[in-house]
């Protein structure tokens, strides 16, 4: 058995597999968290592996699969900071869990670490040098099924796959530009703020509205929690929306604005990845369920004619899959 | 010669789209929005008074050059954040550099004899200060790279375009950076100047490519920003018929063409390096070669002239039917 679990403000959610079969549930992390899970999942102690899938690496995780050493943990609590809500949380269920099941093997699944070696000039930010020292740079997210995406397509398309843009189709879309493998550019920056907006995120807008913000009286933690937790779809619409309830327009002008701007963000990032890819061989579009998302895949194949006669891949995408067939590898390098 | 009317360029207008007289209500408009552009409006503000103060029966007008973005879509230029956040402090994005983009369009579909009404331009207005992207479908913008300050975007020589703004939230509340400060150094020291760390001006830097890491990664950081727009209004237009570089830099400096333009076939554009070097920029010249789809152009620009066309229009207008 190996267990999974991602860290989901304000819970953490879990899948167990056994044999390629799923078992899935959430729980709220406290003193009762750990024994909870066990009832539920099976006994910690008897897994083959626990893996934890980490929002952000920071510039200390390298690889998008690596063992949990201490001095990983280590690396872990350092990048509580830079996502203080998905790794503050990863980083408590990860101390539970080594203490609850110390001989079991723990992984750690990193979404940044496949943008860690992006281009200097896709990379920082044209700023003094103090200001993108370590840290302070572009870390990218969702890397784990950006890299995966590469892989499958490359399976199906041959060795002729240069330059793939590779879109993650979900609550919190995101956009990667791929040359041979390696990554050339993606939409998240500094945070998972920067670039397509959101259920709950304002995407890309003028970094000075910070300043004005700071100017009427807003604290910084203020600023951060109205641009990435109370921005994004749910400001647009006025209430909670998610990719799945901008699938296809209903009729309210919020909604529609709001899909539009889902698409016409995708639509421009894909142009501006094309450009310096220099031509695109492959689209891919992962999503959770395509069929559920396919009016939205469709209006966005119809906007993205100008790219001409381009190979375009649905694939189903699932984090769990994707975790699981990750940490079968490192238990085999074990 | 007696002056019939002085014309103002300013450059952000706020919620302010139109060219008008200078009266006590613009006045008092133009003072709300002093912060939104810290390096031009104070100057301008003062021109505008020493003006009244020195000819006071000369008219004044002040045309903006957010006028030419009053056409965005509202999925351009919508912040997507709280609306009482929205309406409480007017955020969304304006756009500049309009009164460039409105003459070069003009120009570029006159030499081309392409029907600017049926048109896809994307224009690069690429100044020694401030450089901006427009995407002009039919004439009008659609989306521009600027926003509502004029900070977003490309790379500019002191300015460092797109950046995340909570990089912004986190360098003040970590290392306790003051906001004033921060300003000023996204706005003053970042860009060409912050990254090489030696000039603003691009023109001092090219010597140094090969030597300088820091001079190279400025270039190629600037060249990279801007290729990404190109190809994001080229998607935004469903392609494009031209392009078009204007201003101090998209006039005379052949190698930062060369080096956006040289691997842009995916789009349908065929570039002749040589016609590209041998552009001197003193009038309209064509960089691509003759056959290519996408033509590509150097376009002097001639802002003061649309400042003065504004002038004549508001002219011909009575005084209270202008809006």
């Amino acid at each position: 058995m190996r267990l999974l679990l991602d860290a989901d403000p304000p819970v953490v959610r879990w899948c167990r597999e056994t044999e390629g079969a799923f078992r899935t549930g959430t729980g709220a992390l406290g003193p009762a968290w750990a024994s909870a899970l066990a009832k539920r999942a099976g006994p910690l102690a008897r897994a083959t592996s626990i893996s934890y899938r980490l929002r952000h690496g920071g510039d200390r995780i390298s690889q998008p699969a690596m063992r949990l050493t201490p001095q990983v943990l280590d690396a872990v609590r350092d990048s509580v900071r830079l996502e203080p809500e998905h790794n503050g949380l990863t980083y408590e269920a990860m101390r539970t869990m080594l203490k609850l099941a110390p001989d079991v093997l723990h992984i750690v699944m990193c979404d940044t670490a496949f943008f860690l070696d992006l281009p200097p000039e896709s990379r920082l930010y044209a700023v003094p040098a103090r200001l993108r020292a370590g840290a302070m740079r572009r870390h990218g997210g969702g890397g784990l099924v950006h890299q995966w995406a590469w892989q499958r397509v490359r399976e199906l398309a041959g060795p002729g796959l240069s330059g793939m843009i590779s879109i993650q189709l979900a609550d919190h879309t995101n956009v990667a530009a791929i040359k041979d493998g390696r990554p050339v550019d993606t939409t998240m920056g500094f945070t998972p703020v920067e670039g397509i907006p959101s259920h709950t995120s304002c995407g890309d807008i003028d970094a000075s509205v910070v300043f004005e913000l700071q100017a009427s009286g807003m604290s910084m933690s203020e600023i951060n929690e109205l641009l990435s937790a109370r921005s994004g779809f749910r400001a647009l619409v006025g209430r909670p929306c998610g990719l799945r309830d901008l699938v296809r327009e209903n009729g309210d002008p919020d909604q529609a604005l709001a899909r539009k701007i889902l698409l016409y963000d995708i639509v421009k990032y894909v142009g501006a990845y094309a450009a310096v890819l220099g031509g695109v061989d492959a689209l891919c579009l992962v999503a959770e369920d395509p069929r559920r998302d396919g009016p939205l895949i469709k209006a966005l194949c119809r906007e993205l004619g100008f790219l001409g006669k381009v190979k375009a891949v649905v694939l189903k995408g699932d984090i769990w899959r994707i975790m699981s067939c990750r940490a079968a590898a490192v238990e085999k390098e074990n | 010669m007696p002056v019939d009317c002085i014309g103002h360029r300013s450059g952000h207008s706020g919620g302010y789209f139109k060219t008008d007289w200078v009266d006590k209500g613009l006045l008092s408009k133009l003072r709300v929005f002093l912060p939104l552009m810290p390096i031009h409006h104070p100057a301008m503000l003062a021109v505008i008074l020493q003006c009244r103060r020195s000819l006071p029966q000369t008219p004044e007008f002040v045309t903006t050059d957010s006028a030419f973005h009053a056409s965005l879509p509202p999925y351009a230029y919508t912040y997507p954040l709280p609306k009482s956040i929205v309406k409480r402090f007017g955020f969304r994005k304006f756009g500049f550099h309009g009164l460039s983009y409105q003459y070069v369009v003009r120009s570029a579909a006159a030499y081309l004899g392409l029907d600017l009404g049926r048109s896809r331009i994307v224009a690069c207005h690429l100044g020694t200060g401030g450089s901006s992207v427009a995407a002009v479908k039919d004439g009008k913008s659609i989306d521009t790279s600027m926003g509502h300050s004029a900070l977003p975007g490309l790379v500019m020589s002191t300015r460092c375009g797109d950046m995340d703004p909570m990089l912004m939230t986190h360098i003040m509340g970590i290392y306790g950076e003051r906001a004033d400060d921060m300003i000023d150094l996204i706005n003053k020291r970042s860009g060409l100047l912050g990254v090489s760390d030696f000039s603003s001006d691009i023109r001092d830097l090219i010597p140094r490519l090969d030597y300088d890491p820091n001079a190279k990664l400025a270039f190629d950081m600037y060249v990279y920003r801007l290729k990404k727009y190109i190809g994001s209004y080229c998607a935004a237009l469903g392609g494009m018929d031209a392009l078009v570089f204007t201003d101090d830099l998209g006039l005379h400096n052949w190698l930062l063409r060369e080096r956006v333009c040289r691997d842009m076939a995916w789009c349908g554009v065929l570039w002749d390096a040589e016609a590209n070097r041998r552009a001197t920029g003193d009038g309209i010249s064509l960089l691509s070669a003759r056959r290519s789809r996408v033509k590509v152009l150097a376009v002097p620009t001639e802002e003061e002239l649309v400042v003065c066309w504004e002038g004549l229009r508001l002219r011909e207008v009575p005084h209270a039917a202008v809006a």
